[in-house]
């Protein structure tokens, strides 16, 4: 019952052959209307099979247009796949393997396909030829408004909006031969490659392996060529070193011999199975790669060739003999080779009626022609295409004599088969920078010399017999699997094919005239279009694709570059090789983006890296901001509060309270630590930073400024000293990388002679600084060792070592809040016991976890600067820290400290910013000027680096930033202004230390 | 003396992840979080004679005396060993006093076991080296990168067992991603 149905509605489809799987039938849809096709169908077959000719329209004309090929070259039959998140626009159908429920879309047309309202824009054609789009509207007034409408209407289709639910992976891979092509060339040396147990890898773009094979009715040893793809295939199958990737596309050949290939693991599927990626992208390393790409057939640009139902010859081939479609119901073939015969002979044997074969070329026999004699079909020599009639439609087309000897006649049809010959996918080889040649007997560029360890077999080489495609194929292989160091047996016998003679091709690039004679079916490029260029001096093929955009859609031109460099070669009166060819790019074919990223989106974006803490931050209402790759508590927001404004400031200011009043803790794993060692430990440290480290005494910790070469400021922080010859410097979270690749720097490059090492230990300590007058108590209660830590025994920058919790740990007196703190490392697996073991020791005390805000708060209050302020443009003196320098040795930076730049008197140095109305926020980054009102471009004081928007201990919003003169400005007001903002705020330079100037506090 | 706490368990970055993993029954990779003890040796190459110890060449791992001995980079090695609280005393000790920088990594770089059939699969979508048998045997050992984070790989015995050492704070940002990525093949792990 339901085969019968489908018999009925695949009304082009044969009734036996092909590689469809009769038994498993597949609905689909098309612009919203229902069809049925079968498992081993593209969307393009499918649709000819249910007897859809008509697709899209042009990018430019808006012209019906069909299915011209059954490949990746492709031009014409471009639709929108999939609904919602998983719609792709530019989808070739000839690509698109069919699945249950497949949803296509025709794109570029308005209302509909077969009325589409900018059509116009094909009668306006005189108007709308090669480089209108800037000669017509260039230097208009309201220029951008006519190019939204221009780009509208030249419409591709539309992609989503929406976030990918797929995944994507990348693969990278490594092997002795990369095979690119799994047809009789690439099967053949993937045979010798592989039995030699080199590792090999072959790639294949659709779905199975044999190529053209899948697509033509040719024998092996005397059976159907599939059988020995079949049993090729099994043997490959059973090499433990040989892996076979299809349904992937090699698309770029870079440098050191490394391919791109894109595999469509799971596009055959309505949405790929449960954590499998929809594509992966894979970079394959090959010590040697064979090109067994093939060869993609052109056309010939006759008037009108673009209408539905013209169809290059291997397409319509393909669509008989592998989907087992009848692309038409009475064809002419037209071709300037003997593929027109092979064509005819398809056609008839699957009863379509094939009017005539007409062949471009003078008359003139051989084996295929004799062939098609026999089988009765109408032969007519020297003559063309003049006219196709027929819209939405061919219905059919008149042909004449190339010499004008006779007027056109009509002859009725629905397909034109069209043969130009064919150009050698030299692609890849051109990627690798391999020269191409051009070859008069097969009217083509072949591959010349490569460039990088490939070779190029069969089609790709211009080698179109399939025994010597095979016998290529093994040389190849075996030549290429010797190269990389496995040696391999004699080569295998070439099996019997039965091939007919054939005549040489004559080339012939256009026919008959008129307007619309596509050179370029994508982009709507014709043959007028390039003599246009011709006439107005883009006459080389570089600047002939600009101007026409010939080869510049998604297609790159694949079926039609060489018709234009052909025509622009005859126009110039040179031959072809003098006029040369367009440089091919990657990618081959279009690849997702999706595919590129990989796994490196969303939180993956960039690795994620975590303090040894963060589980407890998370489960104690830490809210998280990035810091670099790292994720810092913010804030902590009480159980059940929800975020938002004033409950961030709520929890901000009752945490710079905590500490400012009795206690708090703050994770600051963050920060940079470098263990360094040796004797020459001390004198590594002096090199490095510009105050004196020599005189530091074991036990005790030092802030230290480090300078780049050129004297700006480069970092800070505080560095101790373990041991005799062991120290722990520490850095900026943000510049804890750069300085450590500094120091190697200079250790293994600057000073050799040091006898110094240095280890980055960041990840070994999780680090916590507990701070507030009551931090001593807290410390103390929580330490188990007995280790006295009275201000007497642990002063300020007094280090020791201790055991909290069982724990072994580094104890510093350290201070970034102002206030008396401890900064305790303990090794990292064990930090959060030890966080815990403080919490809980500072419970009396209502101790709260701060986060950054309130770090960064208390710092500003302090007047310590960090990377906003440190931000490579600072030198020493602008900081107010420019008597830390040593005026005793040298140091890294010193040099340039004296440079006129830097003694500058009106160079911005460090204030403090309060607001005159002591309430309006001063953002970060404004600008600070005398006067806001003053005419633009104004002159800048300086900026603001740092802000604290709320400040508890003090009252007032406060910030930090650098004016000119610096503090000579004390007292005078300045305005903050943020024009993007439209923000302006007038506000009192002060001291950048609002709290205990004195450092009471933290010594206390 | 002070009575001490004894040492406590140690927290594994990848223990909130793991917990919250269901394993497959029939797992293509397995990933095993090994809480090991590691110390860094870092000294200049012409002082690495009086190192006594069996010191790998660049690229290559050595088993021995039930620790693990795998190179870095020329003058670089690191040593681990499964609960071995004594490993820093001791390597300290083959050191010669000052031949060497040594120093604790053992809670700074977390290792991961991967193994399972479809490892090698699961590794190269995070690393560029070639992991084939024929290019990275057993007992190899390189520095790279794994999802654009520095790890260690050491091919341990077995037909696909790999060690992974990486940097604490981001170990578990690679676990989520090879769970993520195994998840196709299968993925069991344990604690």
């Amino acid at each position: 019952m339901i085969l019968g149905r489908l018999k009925g509605v695949n009304a082009f489809r044969l009734p036996t052959g092909g590689e469809i799987d009769r038994r498993r039938a597949l609905s689909f849809s098309f612009d919203g209307k229902s069809y049925t096709g079968f498992q081993g169908d593209t969307l393009a077959s499918a649709l000819l099979a249910n007897g859809v000719t008509l697709v899209g329209r042009s990018f430019k004309y808006h012209r019906p247009r069909g299915i011209f090929t059954a490949g990746p070259e492709e031009p014409n039959a471009l639709v929108e796949l999939r609904q919602g998140a998983r719609r792709e626009p530019n989808t070739r159908a000839t690509m698109a393997e069919l699945f249950h429920g497949l949803e296509a879309t025709s794109q570029n047309r308005w209302p509909s396909l077969a009325f589409d309202a900018m059509e116009v824009n094909d009668l306006a054609g005189r108007f709308l030829v090669a480089g209108f789009y800037y000669k017509t509207f260039m230097g208009f007034p309201g220029w951008h408004f006519y190019e939204q409408r221009i780009r509208a209407a030249a419409g591709m289709g539309r992609g989503t909006v929406e976030p990918d639910p797929d995944r994507y992976e990348r693969m990278s891979a490594h092997c002795d031969v990369l095979i690119v092509g799994g047809g009789p060339s690439g099967l053949a040396a993937a045979l010798t490659a592989g039995r030699s147990g080199a590792r090999v890898i072959l790639v294949e773009e659709t779905d199975g392996l044999g190529g053209r094979l899948r697509s033509e009715r040719e024998t092996i040893a005397g059976r159907p060529a599939m059988d020995w793809v079949a049993r090729t295939r099994q043997e490959l199958d059973s090499l433990p070193e040989v892996q076979t990737l299809t349904r992937t596309t090699a698309f770029g050949y870079y440098d050191d011999n490394m391919i791109g290939a894109v595999e469509r693991v799971a596009d055959h599927m309505p949405v790929p199975p449960d954590h499998v990626p929809r594509q992966r992208l894979w970079h394959i390393r090959a010590r040697r790669v064979v090109l067994a790409t093939g060869a993609i057939e052109r056309h010939i640009a006759f008037p009108d060739n673009d209408r539905p139902g013209v169809m290059l010859a291997s397409a319509v081939r393909s669509y008989i003999n592998r989907f087992a479609v009848r692309p038409g119901r009475r064809a002419v073939v037209v071709a300037n080779n003997d593929d027109g015969y092979r064509t005819a002979l398809d056609l008839a044997a699957a009863g379509v009626e094939v009017m005539r074969v007409v062949d471009t070329r003078p008359a003139g026999t051989s084996d295929w022609r004799v062939r098609c004699e026999a089988a009765g079909i109408d032969i007519q020599d020297g003559a063309a295409v003049t006219k196709v009639h027929g819209r939405l439609a061919v219905i059919g087309c008149d042909i004449a004599p190339l010499d004008g000897s006779d007027r056109p006649r009509f002859e009725p049809c629905d397909l034109i088969a069209v043969s130009g010959g064919w150009s050698p996918a030299v692609h890849l080889h051109t990627h690798a920078l391999g020269a191409i040649e051009w070859s008069e007997g097969r009217a083509a560029f072949v591959p010349g010399a490569a460039r990088q360890a490939h070779a190029s077999v069969g089609a790709a080489r211009g080698t179109y017999g399939l025994a010597s495609s095979i016998a290529e194929g093994f040389e190849a292989g075996a030549a290429a699997a010797e190269a990389a160091g496995f040696p391999t047996a004699s080569r295998p016998e070439v099996p019997a094919t039965d091939e007919p003679g054939q005549r040489p091709i004559r080339a012939i690039w256009a026919t008959g005239d008129g307007k619309k004679r596509f050179v370029d079916l994508q982009d709507d490029v014709t043959v007028d279009d390039i003599a246009l260029a011709h006439r107005e001096g883009f006459v080389s093929v570089e600047h002939l694709k600009r101007y026409t955009t010939l080869g510049m859609g998604t297609d790159q031109g694949k079926t039609s570059n060489i018709i234009g460099h052909a025509l622009m070669a005859e126009a110039r009166g040179e031959p072809i090789p003098q006029v040369g060819t367009t440089r091919f790019r990657p990618p081959y074919t279009p690849v997702a983006m999706g595919a590129f990223a990989g796994g490196d989106r969303g939180r993956h974006h960039a690795p994620v890296r975590r303090s040894a803490m963060h589980d407890w931050h998370a489960a104690n209402g830490a809210v998280f901001v990035e810091a670099g790759h790292w994720l810092r508590p913010q804030y902590y927001l009480a159980e059940g509060t929800p975020d938002g404004k004033a409950a961030m400031d709520a929890a901000i200011t009752g945490e710079v309270r905590a500490v400012r009043h009795a206690v708090g803790l703050v994770d600051v794993s963050t920060l940079g630590k470098i263990d360094i060692q040796g004797p020459d430990a001390a004198e590594l440290l002096n090199r490095l930073y510009a105050n004196g480290f020599k005189t530091l005494a074991v036990g005790k910790a030092r802030y230290g400024l480090m300078l780049r070469e050129d004297g700006i400021v480069h970092d800070d922080g505080t560095t101790s000293r373990l041991g005799e010859h062991h120290y722990l410097m520490t850095t900026t979270t943000a510049h804890a990388g750069d300085v450590m690749a500094q120091i190697e720097w200079y250790l293994q490059v600057v000073w050799p002679e040091l006898d110094a090492r240095a280890c980055s230990v960041t990840d070994q300590w999780a680090a916590m600084a507990l701070a507030g007058p009551k931090a001593r108590d807290v410390l103390a209660a929580a330490i188990d060792d007995g280790t006295d830590v009275s201000d007497g025994a642990l002063p300020f920058m007094g280090v020791t070592t201790a055991r909290i919790a069982g724990v072994p740990v580094r104890i510093f007196r350290i201070s970034f809040s102002g206030e008396l703190s401890y900064e305790v490392n303990a090794p990292a697996d064990w930090g959060t016991h030890v966080w815990e073991a403080l919490m809980d020791a500072g419970e009396a005390h209502d101790i709260r976890p701060y986060g950054t805000e309130a770090m960064g708060i208390m710092r500003i209050e302090k007047g310590h600067v960090t990377h906003a302020e440190l931000d490579g443009r600072v030198t020493l003196d602008d900081t107010g820290m420019g008597r830390m320098a040593s005026s005793k040795k040298w140091f890294v930076g010193r040099g340039m400290l004296d440079k006129p730049a830097f003694t500058d008197p009106d160079r911005p140095k460090l204030v403090g910013l309060v607001p005159v109305d002591g309430r309006t926020r001063i953002p970060a980054g404004a600008i600070l000027v005398e006067d806001p009102a003053a005419a633009v471009p104004m002159g800048k004081l300086g900026h603001v680096s740092s802000s604290a928007y709320l400040s508890p201990t003090v009252g007032h919003p406060i910030a930090l930033g650098f004016v000119s003169g610096g503090l000579e400005r004390k007292g005078q007001t300045v305005w903050a202004v943020f024009p993007l903002r439209k923000l302006a705020v007038e506000v009192t330079i002060t001291d950048p230390v609002f709290v205990d100037p004195q450092g009471d506090r933290l010594r206390g | 003396m002070v009575d001490l706490a004894p040492l406590p368990p140690r927290l594994s970055p990848f223990a909130a992840l793991f917990a919250a993993t269901a394993n497959d029954p029939n797992p293509g990779v397995t990933l095993s979080a090994r809480s090991l003890d590691q110390v860094q040796i870092d000294c200049a190459t012409d002082r690495a004679d009086r190192i006594a110890l069996p010191l790998p060449a660049p690229g290559r791992a050595v088993s021995h005396d039930g620790m693990r001995l795998i190179s870095l980079a020329p003058g670089r090695w690191i040593v681990v060993k499964a609960d071995a609280p004594d490993l820093f005393d001791r390597v300290r000790d083959a050191c010669d006093g000052s031949a060497a920088a040594v120093v604790d990594q053992g809670h700074g770089r977390s290792c991961l076991r991967l193994s399972g059939p479809n490892a090698r699969d699961l590794l190269v979508t995070g690393t560029g080296i070639d992991l084939h048998p024929r290019a990275f045997a057993v007992d190899d050992a390189a520095s790279t990168a794994l999802f654009h984070v520095a790890a260690i790989l050491d091919r341990r015995q077995g037909s696909a067992t790999f060690d992974l050492h990486m940097a604490r704070s981001y170990a578990a940002a690679v676990a989520e991603r090879l769970i993520a990525g195994g998840r196709q093949y299968g993925v069991a792990v344990t604690s």
